[in-house]
């Protein structure tokens, strides 16, 4: 149906653009330089990985940990009018809430007197499990579907691409909200899901890059030769799709992530973990006062998206053939 | 100095409240206590007399004080003296300074400011989202009461909603001639409305003057549980209440109730803002249709005309011009609630643009923000929240059917700290009976040095940890506490499952609690099941001051919220007893040991943490009423602010807004 | 030419079908109901009595399969029932929500574009030069940022510094009071147009590299026409075509997608019905606006479909 309007399914020559030959580094180093853009969002996404993990020694703080000091105002049985007036009379012990910036706390403390870096860096835990995991999950699964659809054509091609265009029918993040709700809402589940919501996208790229290498000669070839159609599909359609695989893999990235703070933000996303969706939620209500967590968790977000989809840009510009060289 | 007199000060007005509501409890079956509450009951039987005078005598030590009270006040104050505990009243009367006599100077002048309401204006407010119902009888949710309790009347209504100070709404007074009958004289003069959607609905009866058969029609069918087709009903929420009636006399213009048994609670229920008087024809005649909520089939007797109401787009009220209470009262010419913002941020937008006029929001922070934002033009209140914060444990069930267990949670609950963290410091902690119905509460300062609630919460968490530890809760791997995706949707409580987790994890040095959500969705079927995981959440337990409904709902063999299965053959005599004992201090007293044993059990599983206090932001020229310059009611008190509330459209902050266009008449 | 353009719609409604199927059963599948929804805080004092009385008020009670096939029958005849929450007819509920999903949808492509063609193009011209690099960084940097995240700066600015009317409670169509509706529409349609512009930039970027190397424009600057004219003339005008096909099937998605942003503004539109009716189970509610986005999303694609079948014999045959 609509793939003919999708810019980035094109038939592809020779997938092994990155020459395997001359050594990672080098065409790294090639990269890098051709490549400004995405190789500073290879640097970000580096980065974050390094930060998720060690988020364990760089935290300072345990993210829940919840961080008080005495009292020396405590007054014993308040009357409304006089907690109204100052509310920090109640209690013996005071939570360490919205701490500025600097000192122990680098990002400052919550409303809930916790560490915000610590919370920040454990965020990207999440994050980075949510984008790669989702987007393994959907290129894994558009990939069998994308091949069973192209294998077997016909009635069973027919109705998985309308099972696809269902999927697509829908507002993505209508269906992820949907989906996370079925089951209770742990890391896995809203993964799993996430990956389940993107399949539509993978499977149609996938299905449609395999159609094409399947009309190509070599496959042709190889057909000639009398070589089973699994064997044509493991041996030469597969190498041939990685190229598409990549771009599917690093382009949906950021979208999950996105979605995965969207859901938070809505109070749907996954439980008992620090997640940055959440943080800007939480902040939000007192934003002009205490804008420090939702700046960082927003800012969080806005990076690793912004590395993922610099990384995934420059990706498709070197895999893609018709852009490439331009 | 000034700071300790005003702390004594404070302490004095607290003390002034309790003891008003110790005389009201007795109002429930004295007409001493109904002559101090001003409802001009003339039938005084000679003891209470007697108990008036005698009050009189031991109090007249007191007369510099009562010399500047207003004469209603005064009969109060006297009341209070004498039963307030000698340690504060002594303080008490030392602390009569000339500062006290300027405050009351004060009161008294704001007291005349007050009398001078303005008329005319429309209020504008947010409204709720979900109304099931317009038949209040049939609900147990509390939106549909913002709505119908400015549009319909109660036989009682509460002058003073935390104190249980009753006046006359449609019974324009009462009598109570034995502990088991309730005489209700009905007003002169009241009629239903007779215009507006309601009121030209064809099964309606508009105009049509009240009678006593519209009072004993209403009370029928609640404790019968039956409609007018003869099919019984499931969902009369207050059956229960109206099933203490056992028979109903009509005399003239009154009606007189015989009471199943002696029940000192009773005539405080005639105000629950549930009780709402319907009309049996309109009301009778649509009950085949009454979750389709429309203005059409909602008539009333009450301050105001429903004129529209379409959930999720706009209600609208406007001034019934044939109301019992002109032309004193209603002072506003309507009222409109616009649809839920289901952002905080959009609220507050429409706040700080005057689109609204009052706001507000589970963070005190942002009301906070708001009102430095609008120093010059808006007001603070803070009001108590009825709905109580708790953490349950099934207790009714293994593991924690070993109450040491759920002792041990009860005590690690860190009450203090979760009102820091989720509430800004603004609310008290409560023990099984709530610091709100302070008639009834344990004490704040007895609080502090009970385990569970000390002031030393190490000392609690050592033993917590003890008790934990010999049941063997370290053996008992992860558990999952479950917070309601309602109370974690609103971002200022949104990190709730993990602070909960947490408080637990530190106190017993684990890492087996793990915080989750739930939808009420899941949640609501299992406690009907009774099989309910660990929960934190709040609770609408609180619906009268009297807080011996709810101990014996929570705590007695096969009552209805008796979630954990609770069978303790000494707490049912003693709230059995409670409930009919007529004397307050004996009443208290035995109230007051249930608490203490049901605390020393871990309160079985039903761990009372605290009501937070909310604060609401106003505009100046929105003139609400409330208890104090800031502090507003702890209970639910709409009835009263559809007689009091008014706008001052002089006042500089005023809204140059048009008129709101609602649906006209 | 008939057979394929049969083929394509009974495959449209095949999809729409199922659609349909797949909402009826999510929202059912999801734990709890309307009636236990609508209890809400009043969880203590909800008895089983009454949650029973209320399933049966709903028609919640009877088998799933009868659900279904009552559905599925007053659907086919456009029969979409009663919204539980308002009671309101679902038409009714559409009807009212669909034009401010357009309006802001409408908004958010105007922003996008107006963004979008002169940022593509720049970056185009200037490909791999600094400018280029920071143009679509930009881009990038505005798909990158949460709209939530944004709008609630933007929104916090506006209040801070008193910039304008937010008209959250009178939600006036553009067609009332432009005035009022532009500012509520404002940041909106600024956040959401922003996170949109990269796509369309990067797709009209990539068109004009191809367009850029064509003969025909080697041929037009050969001749000496100036740059500009050779751009914007020939260029622009054959790499802005397939872009604006592909913007046109994006706008059924825009109008359903924008359900943050709705329910930040209050602003009543298609993508807050699906979220309150998701979180109320208000069950035809949400079968029905998810159908209906779905026509859309579905009805789009079929027109461009044949009218591709029709431009290019190929497609037909795929």
């Amino acid at each position: 149906m609509t793939q003919t309007l999708d810019p980035t399914v094109v038939p592809l020559r020779d997938p092994t653009l990155l020459d395997r030959s001359r050594g990672a580094a080098r065409s790294l180093a090639r990269f890098m330089r051709g490549k400004p853009l995405g190789g500073s969002g290879l640097i970000v996404v580096v980065l974050f990985i390094l930060v998720a993990l060690l988020a364990g020694v760089i935290q300072r703080h345990d993210p829940d940990e919840i961080f008080e000091t005495p009292n020396p105002d405590y007054k014993a049985n308040p009357s409304t009018l006089e907690l109204a007036r100052n509310p920090d009379i109640g209690s013996p012990v005071l939570v360490s809430q919205f701490e500025e910036p600097g000192g122990d706390h680098w990002f400052g403390t919550d409303k809930f007197g916790r560490d915000i870096w610590s919370q920040v860096v454990h965020g990207a835990r999440l994050s980075l499990i949510v984008g790669l995991g989702a987007s393994v999950i959907a290129v894994v699964g558009g990939l069998i579907i994308g091949m069973i659809s192209a294998y077997y054509a016909g009635i069973v091609d027919l109705l998985i691409q309308r099972i696809v265009d269902m999927l697509q029918a829908i507002p993505f993040l209508v269906l992820v909200l949907v989906f996370t709700q079925i089951t209770e809402r742990s890391v896995f589940n809203v993964v799993l899901w996430l990956g389940v919501a993107g399949l539509a996208i993978t499977t149609r790229l996938i299905r449609s890059a395999v159609f094409a290498v399947r009309e190509s000669e070599f496959v042709l070839a190889a057909r000639v030769v009398g070589a089973s159609d699994l064997r044509i599909m493991v041996r030469h359609v597969l190498p041939n799709v990685v190229a598409v695989l990549i771009i599917a893999f690093s382009i949906g990235i950021g979208a999950y992530i996105l979605a995965e703070a969207s859901i938070s933000f809505l109070g749907a996303g996954p439980q008992g973990i620090p997640s940055w969706g959440q943080m800007v939620q939480a902040g939000r209500g007192s934003l002009d006062l205490h804008p420090w967590q939702t700046v960082f968790a927003g800012g969080a977000i806005m990076l690793i998206v912004l590395g993922f989809n610099l990384l995934g840009d420059a990706l498709r510009d070197v895999l893609d053939p018709r852009l490439r060289g331009a | 100095m000034s700071e300790r007199s005003y702390w004594q000060r404070m302490n004095r007005k607290r003390m002034s409240r309790r003891g008003i509501l110790r005389a009201s409890a007795r109002a429930g079956v004295g007409a001493a206590g109904l002559a101090l509450v001003g409802c001009g009951d003339d039938d005084d039987d000679g003891q209470a007399v007697t108990q008036v005078q005698q009050q009189q005598q031991q109090t007249t030590s007191q007369a510099q004080q009562q010399a500047m009270q207003p004469q209603q006040q005064q009969a109060m104050q006297q009341q209070t003296q004498q039963q307030a505990d000698a340690q504060a009243m002594q303080q008490q009367t030392q602390e009569q300074t000339a500062e006290d006599q300027a405050e009351q100077q004060a009161m008294q002048q704001q007291a005349m400011v007050a009398s001078t309401k303005k008329y005319g204006g429309w209020i504008v407010e947010q409204s709720a989202n979900v109304y099931e119902t317009y038949d209040a009888q049939r609900t147990v949710a509390s939106p549909v009461l913002q709505v119908l309790a400015r549009v319909q009347s109660k036989i009682l209504r509460f002058a003073n909603p935390d104190t249980g100070d009753l006046v006359g709404d449609l019974a324009e007074t009462w009598e109570l001639p034995d502990s088991t009958t309730v005489v209700l004289n009905l007003r002169d003069g009241v009629s239903w409305h007779a215009e507006g959607p309601g009121a030209n609905h064809p099964a309606a009866a508009a105009g049509r003057a009240l009678t006593t058969e519209d009072i004993v029609w209403n009370i029928d069918r609640q404790r019968n549980k039956l409609l007018t087709s003869g099919e019984e009903a499931g969902n009369f929420g207050r059956s229960a209440y109206w099933g203490g009636v056992a028979s109903i006399d009509q005399v003239d213009n009154s009606v007189s109730l015989n009471l199943v048994e002696p029940d000192a609670t009773f005539v405080q229920g005639f105000a629950n803002e549930f009780n709402l008087i319907n009309q049996p024809e309109l009301v009778g005649g649509t009950e085949d249709q009454y979750t389709e909520v429309d203005a059409s089939k909602v008539i009333g007797t009450g301050p105001n005309i429903l004129t529209r109401w379409d959930p999720g787009e706009g209600i609208s009220a406007v001034q019934n011009p044939n109301f019992y209470g002109l032309p004193d009262k209603p002072h506003l010419d309507g009222w409109v609630w616009v649809q839920t913002f289901q952002d905080p941020n959009a609220y507050r937008i429409a706040f700080e643009q005057k689109q609204v006029d009052s706001m507000t929001d589970p963070d005190p922070n942002t009301i906070l923000a708001i009102h430095d934002d609008l120093i010059d033009e808006t007001y603070l209140t803070y009001q108590g929240v009825a709905n109580t914060v708790a953490i349950f444990t099934p207790s009714n069930k293994a593991p924690w059917n070993d109450l040491r267990l759920t002792r041990a949670i009860d005590l690690a609950t860190n009450r203090r700290q979760l009102i820091q963290q989720l509430h800004n410091g603004l609310g008290k902690v409560s023990g099984p009976v709530s610091w709100m119905q302070e008639a009834w509460a344990i004490p704040q300062g007895d609080l502090e040095t009970t385990p569970g609630y000390r002031v030393d919460k190490d000392a609690d968490i050592e033993e917590a940890r003890a008790l934990w530890n010999a049941a063997g809760g370290p053996e008992l791997g992860q558990i999952d506490w479950v917070t309601s995706e309602l109370w974690a949707s609103r971002a200022a409580w949104s990190a709730t499952p993990g602070i909960i987790a947490e408080m637990f994890n530190q106190a017993f040095d684990t890492d087996q609690f793990n915080g989750i959500t739930k939808p009420y969705l899941e949640i609501i079927p299992s406690w009907i099941a009774k099989d309910f995981d660990p929960f934190f959440s709040w609770i609408p337990n609180i619906e009268i001051p009297d807080a011996r409904a709810d101990m014996i709902g929570a705590f007695t063999t096969g009552a209805g919220s008796n979630y954990w299965d609770v069978s303790d053959p000494y707490i049912d005599e003693t709230l059995v007893a409670a409930k009919q004992e007529l004397d307050y201090e004996t009443a208290y007293q035995m109230v007051r040991e249930v608490q203490e044993y049901v605390m020393e059990r871990g309160q079985f599983g039903r761990s009372i943490c605290y009501n937070y206090i909310y604060p609401w932001i106003g505009y100046n020229y929105n003139k609400i009423e409330k208890k104090t310059d800031e502090e507003g009611w702890n209970f639910l008190a709409v009835s009263l602010q559809a007689m009091e509330h008014y706008l001052d459209l002089d006042d500089p902050s005023a809204a140059t807004r048009e008129a709101p266009s609602p649906v006209p008449l | 030419m008939q057979a394929y353009i049969i083929r394509r719609v009974i495959g449209a409604v095949f999809v729409v079908f199922l659609v349909g199927t797949f909402s009826f059963f999510a929202i059912r599948v999801l734990p709890g109901d309307f009636a236990t929804a609508s209890l809400g805080l009043d969880a203590g004092s909800a008895s089983a009595e009454n949650i029973q009385q209320r399933r049966a008020d709903l028609g919640l009670d009877k088998p799933i399969g009868e659900q279904y096939a009552v559905w599925l029958w007053d659907t086919v005849r456009l029969d979409l029932g009663d919204s539980f929450l308002t009671q309101n007819t679902v038409w009714y509920e559409i009807g009212r929500s669909l034009p401010y999903s357009i309006e802001l949808g409408v908004l958010i492509m105007i922003v996008g574009f107006t963004v979008a063609i002169p940022v593509g193009l720049l970056s185009a011209i200037f490909q791999d030069k600094l400018a280029d690099y920071t143009l679509r960084g930009l881009a990038i940097l505005a798909l990158a940022a949460p709209v939530f995240w944004t709008a609630a700066i933007a929104s916090l600015v506006v209040l801070q510094w008193d910039l304008f009317l937010i008209d959250v409670i009178g939600q006036p169509h553009l067609w009332e009071d432009p005035e009022r509706a532009i500012t509520w529409y404002l940041i909106p349609m600024f956040a959401g147009g922003f996170a949109g512009t990269a796509t369309t930039m990067r797709l009209l970027r990539s068109q004009m590299l191809e367009v850029l190397r064509q003969d025909y424009v080697r041929t037009a600057r050969a001749k000496g026409l100036r740059e500009s004219v050779v751009i914007i003339r020939h260029a622009l005008r054959n790499a802005l075509l397939p872009v604006l096909t592909v913007m046109g099937v994006t706008i059924a998605t825009i109008i359903g997608s924008q359900v943050i942003l709705e329910n930040m503004f209050n602003i009543p539109g298609i993508g807050n019905k699906v979220l309150t009716s998701l979180f109320a189970r208000d069950n035809p509610v949400f079968q029905s606006v998810v159908l209906i986005i779905a026509v859309f999303t579905v009805l789009t694609n079929l027109v461009v479909d044949i009218l591709y079948g029709v431009i290019d014999p190929r497609i037909r045959l795929s």
